[in-house]
């Protein structure tokens, strides 16, 4: 089932498994020995035995109950441990396995979803492992222990409790399964009305502005009524499997001393023993709630091992199986007829041709969806061309190792990805890209970041991002620039990188990207022209072909180019 | 907060007082459910006497054991008729949610409360705040159950032997102050667990989110690494969690097991007597056995006062100012309301709007604006400009009153504006805002927003120049957005909340930076379309020279002080 996860949570820890199962035994079959002790206490003392016995007796009571607390902390302690080890080691493997799996992956799955899999299936995954082995081993023993002693004692009582366990056993595992369907509505219509409310509070400024405010209102009444509804169907269920369970236990208690009291009567056996066969009754429901709250988990834990699975066996559609390097200084770049598209008839690509020099500056024009910004996930090998390549130094970026790739090749866009780390981790990102602080700090002031810099209160060691020290827009994409100055590529690629930028953040960036862009190539694409200023030549794209290409100033100078209607357009004087 | 809240227990019992009938018909079942526990205990201890020899109340052996039986079913049909309660709390959360829901989406007038700085943070106190002051009521009706069991078994125990009662309470008190040290420290070492787990699931969810930036930058290596770090940090703190709940339920159970041995003890002797039964001795160890959590559940019940009193500040902090009442507000839950009569008379359609010395600083940072004068007339487009932070949509937002505590005038056509908030909605005015937020519903829904004028959908559809994306959908106006539009572009977002706000034709347009995910062509198209009308005012935030071009008035923004700009820069 299982097979190669549970070998990963199994490898290298098997002594330790194997000690703890030793260590568990010996602790379930503990809880028997209390009952008994009460035995021997109520027959001796009817018997009138020496005060000295039943005073040792009372003592090894307490001593008994000493070690059998003693031994369940260290079991519980050593299986959390060992279970945290494997919940670790799995989850990075998980994580790694994600991270590096092709962008149309990323984009089929969401955060939320690849989280889950990483974190939610995986702790569920070794959680029930570890609960597994103490709850069902552990009940199990001490079940079994029970009734043999039980048999030993009287075999006639041995065989009711035998027949009861089947009984309580089956009747318990039947009705916990029926209430889980409940329990699962239950969770989803929870989990819609907390998206609901999440909704609307994000949105509660337009709300309020925009007078929408009774409109959420009704939807989440009717949210909430469902949610209400269903609670109710899950609460009965689940309130009336509870009292199955309180039923069944409670006949066990009534028959055992009614047995008791039979066999008492009919001088078969002792008052203790009535006492000591009471006891085990009762002893037994814990074992047997553990035994069937295993097996829903189990099910949950086994549809989690297979979403788990299946996120390990899918595989990258960029294959980093490249052994080139790229050769240091600006890089020129070549589409050779790339075609790309994500269904067969849709191209969002169409046979694309052109070369960049190295040294010189591409800018790139086009409206929404004319396929920019695929050509920059091409570039950088976050996809592959469905036909036609895409070299880079000569070499087709395929041949080329990923990491000297993305080393070489760095992009900036319009969404920035500060992370909830400090200024320093945010910079090197974790330490990917080695810099000392003196650099970092030289970088930011080149940026025109100093003055924010020195405002930060723990310097490079200023926690960013939500819940840190803020950084407006404009501030969190110059530390995205920072990333880049801080590496050394021979092609840069800008996607809109300044499109969300004031005058003022962009005057600072401009001077620190014209620094950047000597004695590399580059590749601009940007709705604002006035960035483009600095292009070689100009690309304008219109649906995944070239509507125009040429060399910036004979476009800008030639009134019938599509680029010098854009920036007439952009300038605002002619309609 | 400086004035005196009601407190949390009267808040408590004013909520759940909701439904008084259910109420009391659940403390009914809750009192013959533990009632019947002591008798049960009673019963046993009857059983093992008559067993011994000894003289009982009336009935043989087998006689008592059926009495046992039939109050084996009474607690039974008690116990399940304890599902009463649970719904009657799902209820009572329905109705914190849904005034705190009011209270938060309720534009201006006396029920609007304050928005939070962060969304998160509200849904935190929308879901775990909630369950924490509900925790309280759950926890009272259940102490005061066990309670009465430990009056009735404490009861019978000193009539049997009081010394041998004092020798099973003893170690019980012993708990009480142990319990009460050590469960601080459980908590927090539970809250140092989730706060680590949180990292974990933080950081996942930042790699797989910037998935982008991490494959360009080749970061994995590195990132990896911090989650190997947060991971070591979270089994640590796990650890330490489970060791610290496993110690106190040793705890308890030793003490359980200490009462029992100390009454073996003390036994010896009376029982030598014959003053002291089997019965007896089964009696002590049963109660002593249910009368161990005793002190843990009152430890809980002292602990989540404390949470619920916490819960109701961070509540109360969504409520308006000055009416914590308004929490517990008795109030249908499904029944649509009638809507509110209107909150103020309209003073007729916009010529001018004036705006004297606003001011709105952010309590932290300091930055803000201050003093803006502005003046704004029907047919004309106002520009506000300005670098990053100089506070443009601190502006807007102020100037909507949607932030608290500004200073400031507003005058529409001359008429001084008490409540900002209330007063500047459709059809006064509409607003969208830098990032809008569009909702799960079709497109349909989120353009209309329960307006029930769906007859001018085209025309402003149009306006918005979202009229070529619509006619591609095949779907319509029924296509679903997705979760908040996300099957949308950044540039439709815009558009689709642009089309929102004027589908109640407001006589002012508040816009932030509306156009930045737009191409040139689309920008110019939606100036040209909303500019049409002379009986609407555009405010807009704006760094595009396009649209700057256009304005009939600039303002210049810096470090929250307002610079007037050219008045009709473009010919």
């Amino acid at each position: 089932m299982a097979d190669g996860l549970v070998a990963v949570l199994a490898r290298g820890r098997l002594a330790r498994i194997l000690g703890m199962a030793a260590l568990l035994v010996v602790s379930a079959a503990i809880p028997l020995v209390g009952p008994q002790l009460m035995r021997v206490f109520i027959d001796e003392a009817a018997a009138g035995r020496p005060v000295t016995l039943l005073v040792a007796v009372a003592g090894g009571y307490v001593a008994v109950s000493f070690v059998q607390q003693t031994l369940r902390v260290l079991v519980t302690s050593a299986s959390t441990h060992l279970t945290w080890a494997a919940t670790n080691e799995l989850r990075e493997k998980v994580a790694r396995h994600i991270l590096g799996l092709d962008l149309s992956f990323h984009e089929r799955h969401s955060p939320g979803e690849l989280i889950e899999r990483a974190d939610g299936d995986v702790t569920a995954l070794t959680s029930f492992a570890s609960s597994f082995l103490v709850q069902f081993v552990g009940s199990a023993v001490t079940l079994l222990g029970v009734l043999v002693v039980v048999f030993v004692e009287d075999w006639r009582v041995g065989l009711g409790l035998a027949g009861f366990v089947v009984v309580a056993g089956v009747t318990i595992g039947r009705v916990r399964h029926s209430a889980v369907p409940m329990a699962v509505e239950r969770r989803a219509a929870s989990a819609a009305l907390f998206g609901e409310l999440e909704e609307r509070l994000g949105g509660a400024e337009e709300l309020r502005a925009n007078a929408g405010g009774a409109f959420a209102i009704r939807r989440f009444q009717r949210a909430l009524e469902r949610l209400i509804r269903v609670s109710r169907r899950a609460s009965l269920a689940s309130r009336t499997n509870w009292v199955v369970t309180l039923t069944v236990f409670a006949a066990g208690g009534v028959a055992s001393l009614l047995a008791g009291t039979l066999l008492f009567q009919a001088g078969s056996i002792s008052l203790g023993t009535v006492y000591l066969l009471f006891r085990y009754t009762d002893l037994l429901r814990g074992p047997l709630e553990a035994i069937s709250d295993q097996l829903p988990k189990a099910q949950e834990a086994l549809a989690g091992v297979s979403r788990v699975r299946q996120v390990l066996a899918e595989r990258s559609a960029v294959p980093d199986d490249g052994r080139a390097t790229l050769p240091p200084g600006p890089l020129s770049v070549e589409l050779d007829g790339v075609r790309f598209a994500y269904t067969p008839d849709t191209d969002v690509l169409g046979g694309l041709s052109l070369t960049v020099e190295p040294g010189t500056v591409l800018g790139v024009v086009g409206r929404t969806g004319s396929g920019k910004t695929t050509v920059t996930r091409l570039l950088l090998r976050l996809l592959d061309p469905t036909d036609g390549a895409v070299r880079i130094a000569g070499t087709d970026v395929r041949h080329v190792r990923l990491a000297d790739l993305r080393k070489r090749v760095a992009l900036v866009t319009q969404d920035v990805q500060l992370f909830a780390a400090s200024l320093r981790d945010n910079l090197t990102l974790f330490g990917a890209h080695r810099a000392d602080d003196d650099e970092m700090v030289a970088v930011l002031r080149d940026l025109g970041l100093g003055d924010w810099y020195r405002a930060l209160p723990d310097g490079l060691d200023t926690v960013l991002g939500p819940g840190g020290a803020g950084a407006s827009a404009g501030e969190a994409q110059l530390v995205a620039f920072a990333r880049v100055f801080l590496r050394d590529p021979g092609l840069v690629v800008l996607d809109e990188a300044t499109s969300r930028m004031d005058p003022v953040s962009e005057a600072r960036i401009e001077r620190a990207v014209t620094m950047l862009l000597v004695g590399r190539t580059a590749i601009v694409i940007a709705h604002r022209l006035g960035t483009l200023d600095r292009a070689d030549r100009i690309l304008v794209l219109e649906r995944g072909r070239i509507a125009e290409h040429g060399p910036r100033q004979a476009l800008a100078d030639d009134a019938g180019s599509l680029f010098a209607g854009l920036l007439a357009a952009a300038a605002g004087g002619v309609r | 907060m400086t004035e005196r809240r009601p407190s949390t227990w009267r808040l408590a019992g004013r909520l759940a007082w909701y439904r008084p009938g259910l109420l009391l018909l659940s403390l009914v079942f809750f009192v013959a459910a533990s009632s019947s526990m002591v008798l049960i205990g009673w019963l046993l201890q009857q059983i093992f006497t008559t067993l011994g020899g000894g003289a009982a109340a009336g009935f043989d052996g087998l006689g008592l054991i059926a009495v046992l039986a039939a109050v084996e079913v009474t607690r039974i049909a008690a116990s399940w008729a304890g599902v009463l309660r649970t719904l009657y709390w799902e209820r009572l959360r329905g109705l914190l949610r849904l005034n705190l829901l009011r209270a938060q989406l309720a534009s201006g007038g006396p029920g609007a409360g304050s928005l939070p700085s962060s969304t998160g943070e509200a849904v935190s106190r929308f879901r775990d705040d909630v369950d924490d002051f509900l925790y309280l009521c759950e926890m009272t009706v259940f102490v005061a159950g066990e309670l009465l069991f430990a009056v009735g078994a404490i009861t019978i125990m000193l009539s049997i032997d009081p010394l041998m009662t004092i020798a099973v309470l003893l170690p019980l008190a012993a708990m009480v102050f142990t319990t009460r040290s050590v469960s601080n420290r459980i908590r927090d070492r539970r809250v140092a667990y989730r706060r680590a787990s949180g990292a974990v699931a933080g950081l996942l969810g930042e790699m797989f989110g910037a998935v982008l930036a991490v494959k360009t930058a080749q970061a994995g290596g590195g990132i990896l690494g911090r989650l190997a770090e947060l991971n070591e940090r979270r089994s640590r703190a796990g650890l330490r969690d489970q060791l610290a709940t496993d110690l106190l339920d040793t705890f308890n159970r030793l003490t359980v097991d200490l009462s029992v041995g100390l009454v073996l003890l003390l036994a010896v002797p009376a029982m030598h007597s014959g003053r002291f039964t089997v019965g007896d001795l089964a009696l002590f160890a049963g109660y002593a056995a249910a009368l161990v959590a005793m002190p843990r559940y009152v430890g809980r019940l002292i602990a989540g006062h404390r949470r619920a009193g916490v819960a109701v500040d961070r509540m109360t902090a969504l409520l308006p100012a000055g009416s914590p009442a308004a929490l517990v507000t008795h109030r249908p839950l499904f029944d649509a309301e009638p809507p509110p009569a209107p909150y103020l008379r309209a003073p007729g359609p916009l010529r001018s709007l004036q705006v004297r010395g606003l001011t709105a600083v952010h309590p932290g940072s300091g930055r803000g604006v201050h003093d803006v004068d502005l003046t704004l007339t029907a047919g004309t487009l106002t520009v506000i400009t300005g670098p990053a932070g100089a506070g443009k949509t601190t502006l807007l937002r102020a100037l909507l009153g949607l932030l608290p505590g500004q200073a400031g005038e507003l005058f529409w056509n001359g008429e001084p504006v008490a409540d900002r908030a209330a007063f500047l909605v459709p059809p006064r005015s509409a607003y969208v805002p830098q990032v809008p937020r569009l909702f799960s519903e079709p497109l349909r829904d989120n353009l209309l927003l329960g307006s029930e004028d769906a007859a001018g959908l085209d025309g402003v559809v149009r306006s918005a120049v979202f009229d070529d994306d619509l006619a591609a959908m095949p779907d319509g106006l029924d296509t679903a957005v997705g979760t908040r539009g996300v099957r949308l572009s950044g540039g439709q977002v815009q558009r689709v909340a642009i089309a929102r706000a004027l589908v109640r034709r407001p006589d002012l347009l508040v816009l932030d930076d509306v156009s930045s995910a737009m191409d040139v062509h689309t920008e110019r198209q939606l100036w040209d379309r909303l500019l049409t009308r002379s009986d609407r005012a555009l405010l807009v935030v704006s760094n595009r020279p396009a649209t700057i071009a256009r304005a009939d008035q600039v303002v210049r923004l810096d470090h929250g002080r307002a610079h007037p700009g050219r008045e009709r820069l473009a010919a």
